[in-house]
């Protein structure tokens, strides 16, 4: 199992990494400090996720801080084998006046992966989060397309402890044409956005969530969905 | 001479009853994203009407089918209901789904004493719940002590069917080729509701990438004649 944790607090005006744990391959680039806030950028040391990875990923965010994640290239998950596939577990606090934008790369699982994430994300009321869940369906480029086994992926936003926002994802292309109606309708890619408390491009097609704003996008390129999310972020 | 009814006879039919699309809920008002496939022209004909059931029928016992099951087997009400206003993002489909469940909860607690519905009643009056139809009606089964099953392979139905109508008037399609492809979508009815009646509590509020966005596109449709 690799780890990561991280947690960010308000130092006299800045934000400031108080204590951080990560385990291979996860790594983390030294803090960008920005006037505004604090960058962390999440690398890794293999070329993406392998069969039996598991991804532990804690971050929080306390009073008054504000934090970026990003990370360094698209995550790609290879084909599974006995092990049964890779599985991504994370975990995000941001605590009331705290400011949080998650902005992981895109997720390429490769033919005949398996992928189980999930995401519990905690909000105070005068929290501020933005985040971006970005899919291909394989490696388009050379016309692999739904051709992995499995996909799962469950987000889920509490806000003053009560759930406020799910996505929750199962794509298994055995099952259903996902490249159809209902699904991807011709399209390769996706892009959701969640944002509480947080600007959105009003562009975009968005809606108000029970708490939160939520965009969607279908396309064929994840640079399209990316440029498109922080045109005016 | 009279035919004695048991009662669970008159719970299959109240259960009817309550899922006819002439039930004066509103159901014709919501067309749950369709009016966007139309005007898109995706759902455009008989075929693609087909392809729009089958996907659609293959969603529901994470999203309506499967709250609705829960709920008839006596899941934790408040759960279901919070879980389901959160996978509801887009707004004309939660709020869609918010105003049916008061309307039906009114319209049945005016016709009879249900237990299940008054206490959900309650718990929408209270601010506890959202209050969602698919909730109500798992609930209306339980109440009416109708067969699980049978209830919800009605209930599915009942959707499969709404479907149907807003598509024959909104493409527009003949009247036999709606018919004909409820028909076909029928057939998947049971393996649904087998499906719905075992969905692990983290699977609910699955649906489909395109059906959220078209229902989120409604909101912003140029010309619209439905409200979701």
């Amino acid at each position: 199992m690799s780890r990561l944790y991280i947690c960010a607090e308000n130092k006299n005006g800045r934000t400031v990494i108080t204590d951080s744990f990560f385990s291979s391959p996860i790594k983390i680039a030294k803090p960008f400090y920005y006037p505004r806030y604090t960058e962390i950028m999440m690398m890794t040391a293999s070329a993406g996720m392998l069969d039996g990875d598991i991804y532990e990923i804690e971050i929080v965010v306390k009073e008054n801080a504000s934090l970026k994640f990003t990370g360094q290239s698209f995550t790609k998950i290879f084909k599974s084998g006995e092990k049964g596939g890779a599985v991504q577990r994370v975990k995000i606090t941001v605590e009331n006046g705290g400011r949080f934008l998650y902005l992981p790369q895109p997720v390429i699982p490769f033919a005949e992966s398996i992928f189980d994430g999930r995401t519990e994300i905690f909000l105070g009321n005068e929290a501020s989060f933005l985040m971006q869940d970005i899919f291909s369906c394989g490696r388009t480029a050379m016309n692999e397309q739904f051709a992995f086994t499995s996909y799962r992926s469950r987000t889920a936003v509490h806000i003053d402890g009560t759930l406020a926002f799910l996505d929750n994802v199962k794509l298994l292309p055995n099952e259903a044409d996902l490249s159809g109606i209902g699904f991807f309708e011709g399209h390769t890619h996706s892009g959701m956005m969640y944002s509480f408390n947080s600007d959105t491009p009003d562009s975009l097609c968005g809606t108000n969530a029970h708490k939160g704003k939520v965009i969607r996008m279908l396309s064929d390129s994840a640079q399209e969905i990316l440029n498109s999310f922080s045109n005016e972020k | 001479m009279r035919i004695p009814i048991t009662m669970n006879n008159t719970g299959l039919i109240s259960l009817m009853q309550a899922l006819d699309s002439l039930f004066p809920i509103g159901t014709f008002t919501l067309s749950n994203g369709m009016e966007t496939y139309t005007q898109k022209e995706i759902v455009k004909d008989r075929e693609s009407l087909e392809n729009f059931l089958s996907a659609y029928i293959y969603t529901l016992p994470t999203s309506d089918l499967g709250f609705a099951a829960k709920a008839a087997n006596g899941g934790d009400v408040s759960l279901l209901d919070e879980i389901c206003t959160a996978a509801k993002s887009p707004y004309e489909l939660r709020n869609g789904s918010e105003k049916l469940c008061a309307r039906f909860l009114k319209a049945e607690m005016a016709m009879g004493r249900y237990r299940q519905l008054e206490s959900y009643s309650e718990k929408i009056s209270s601010g506890e719940c959202s209050g969602h139809h698919c909730i109500a009606v798992g609930l209306f089964i339980a109440d009416t002590n109708t067969d699980i099953v049978t209830g919800l392979e009605m209930y599915c139905y009942s959707l499969l069917s709404s479907m149907v109508n807003h598509a024959v008037k909104l493409v527009p399609l003949r009247q036999l080729d709606g018919q004909a492809a409820l028909s076909e979508a029928m057939k998947l009815i049971p393996h649904a509701v087998e499906k719905a009646l075992t969905v692990p509590e983290d699977e609910l509020g699955i649906s489909g990438f395109g059906f959220d966005l078209r229902s989120m596109e409604h909101e912003k449709l140029y010309s619209r004649i439905y409200i979701s």
